[in-house]
């Protein structure tokens, strides 16, 4: 049996990864949004998400000054200076994928007056398995699994290779219709920051295996 | 037992124990404990109270020999040499290798004398005043009482008083240093102040110190050993690495349990 001599810190830093998963929580619904706006034309939605942003940011902060208390009245050592440090690149990521939803919100907006002429099935397809590796990072994260972790690096190789073949059916449909290539140049961005969302799950999982290890190592092939 | 203390530059050690069993009558106080100790570096020995810690500091300068139960197995070498063989004069040893305790213990004399005391026995033949002047210069007291040489060291307060007692350590030109909680009973300040001469002094000596305030391994330290008490309460080595290492990312996770205040 293990006796914790230092229970109240202990609870700080379940308090800590509770108040990290719940800004997850949040980016996850801010990409989900982004997407659905983008692809439902749902100009309100995406009107939401942005208007939601600066909440995420505060919350980011909040987290990070948890973290500097911690640190300079805890004086963690080992697992739990792990712990903290890792949070603190963590809540970055996810702010930044709060950033990425932010930004398919306002594409949507930027072509919700151009046609509707290029299919968006695929951006769909493809922000769910970005939605999915951020949500498996978080689950890494919480339950301190390595294995779990490295399985979302190995899995954000699928979330590129869709992206590459957004990008090309995108461009077939401009060189086919210069008519649509305003529309297009917005989608393939649109694409492109759901491959970043995918790229920081893998960082936010290289974390929790520097969490749970002390290895810092570069998954992300 | 993790060893993870990449070798010293130039392959020489300052000490270096191997299978080092030390008993106290028939009890074992520690166990098969091997380490190599880097030149003028910073080594600091932590562990839980009774962990045979401080058995194993003042072993590396035969301060056991005055315990007459204490019964040494195995080898200290330094430079080479096994500071236990027959013909080691302890008195010698202890001129090389000199020690700071948990309390200061300044001689009831002046502060002159107390430096200046165990050089005298050792037939010192420079002069006097340099020497003295010059190891409460390195022990960083010089400002603080050059005015007042001749008043009594017990006039000084408990910081002052530990750096003159580290002045006299130097006085009798050591090249390492063991401290048994040097800083324990001064106050935060005071603390800080010993810690930063450690850092100094490491440029021309070896200091291993032994603490049980972590912070303070962390914060002075290059090398740290964790130490535990086995079942039969003998102390052995359980993680030996360079202090960064240790307290970011130990190997054993008894040294893990132990620095984050989790006991098995």
């Amino acid at each position: 049996m293990t006796v914790v001599l230092r229970n109240h810190f202990e609870k700080s830093l379940g308090r800590l990864q509770d108040h990290t998963l719940l800004l997850g929580s949040l980016v996850l619904q801010a990409v989900s949004h982004g997407i659905k706006g983008l692809v439902e034309r749902d100009i309100d939605l995406a009107r939401e998400v942005i208007a939601g942003d600066p909440g995420v940011d505060r919350m980011r902060y909040d987290v990070e000054l948890e973290c500097y208390g911690l640190l300079a009245t805890e004086q963690p050592v080992a697992v739990d200076l792990r712990a903290i440090v890792s949070t603190l690149a963590i809540a970055n990521e996810l702010e930044r994928i709060g950033d990425h939803g932010k930004r398919l919100a306002r594409i949507s907006l930027r072509i919700s007056n151009q046609p509707q002429a290029i299919p968006l099935g695929d951006m769909a397809y493809m922000g769910d398995r970005a939605l999915a590796l951020v949500d498996r990072s978080l689950k890494a994260y919480a339950q301190r699994d390595v294995g779990q972790a490295k399985a979302v690096c190995g899995d954000d190789e699928y979330v590129d290779s869709l992206y590459k073949q957004a990008f090309n059916i995108i461009l077939s449909y401009m060189m086919e219709k210069p008519q649509l290539i305003t529309a297009g140049t917005h989608l393939i961005r649109a694409a492109h920051e759901l491959e970043r969302v995918g790229d920081r799950a893998t960082n936010i999982a290289e974390r929790v295996v520097y969490s749970a290890t002390g290895e810092l190592v570069d998954l992300n092939g | 037992m993790i060893d993870t203390v990449p070798p010293s530059r130039d392959g020489e050690y300052a000490i270096e124990a191997r299978d080092l069993n030390i008993y106290y009558g028939k009890f074992r106080a520690i166990r098969d404990v091997s380490l190599k100790v880097h030149p003028r570096k910073i080594t600091a020995f932590i562990g839980p109270s009774g962990c045979g810690k401080s058995t194993l500091l003042r072993s590396f300068n035969r301060m056991n020999d005055l315990v007459s139960s204490a019964r040494v197995e195995g080898e200290i070498l330094y430079h080479g040499a096994n500071i236990y063989d027959r013909n080691m004069d302890p008195v010698q040893v202890r001129r090389h290798i000199g020690m700071v305790f948990q309390r200061p213990n300044p001689f009831p004399k002046s502060i002159y004398d107390n430096v200046a005391w165990g050089a005298r026995i050792n037939g010192y033949r420079g002069k006097m005043e340099e020497l003295v002047e010059q190891s409460l210069r390195q022990a960083a007291l010089w400002d603080e009482v050059k005015d007042k040489l001749n008043q009594s060291a017990l006039g000084l307060s408990g910081g002052q008083q530990q750096r003159l007692c580290i002045a006299r350590a130097i006085a009798i030109k050591p090249d390492t240093i063991l401290m048994d909680e040097p800083a324990s009973a001064l106050d935060p300040i005071a603390t800080l102040k010993i810690e930063e001469l450690m850092h100094v002094l490491a440029q021309n000596y070896t200091i291993i110190i032994v603490t049980h305030n972590m912070q303070q391994a962390a914060r002075a330290s290059d090398f740290t050993a964790f130490l535990m008490m086995d079942a039969d309460r003998a102390g052995s080595l359980v993680e030996y690495s360079t202090t960064r290492d240790l307290f970011t990312a130990p190997r054993d996770k008894r040294t893990e349990d132990y620095i984050t205040g989790r006991f098995g």
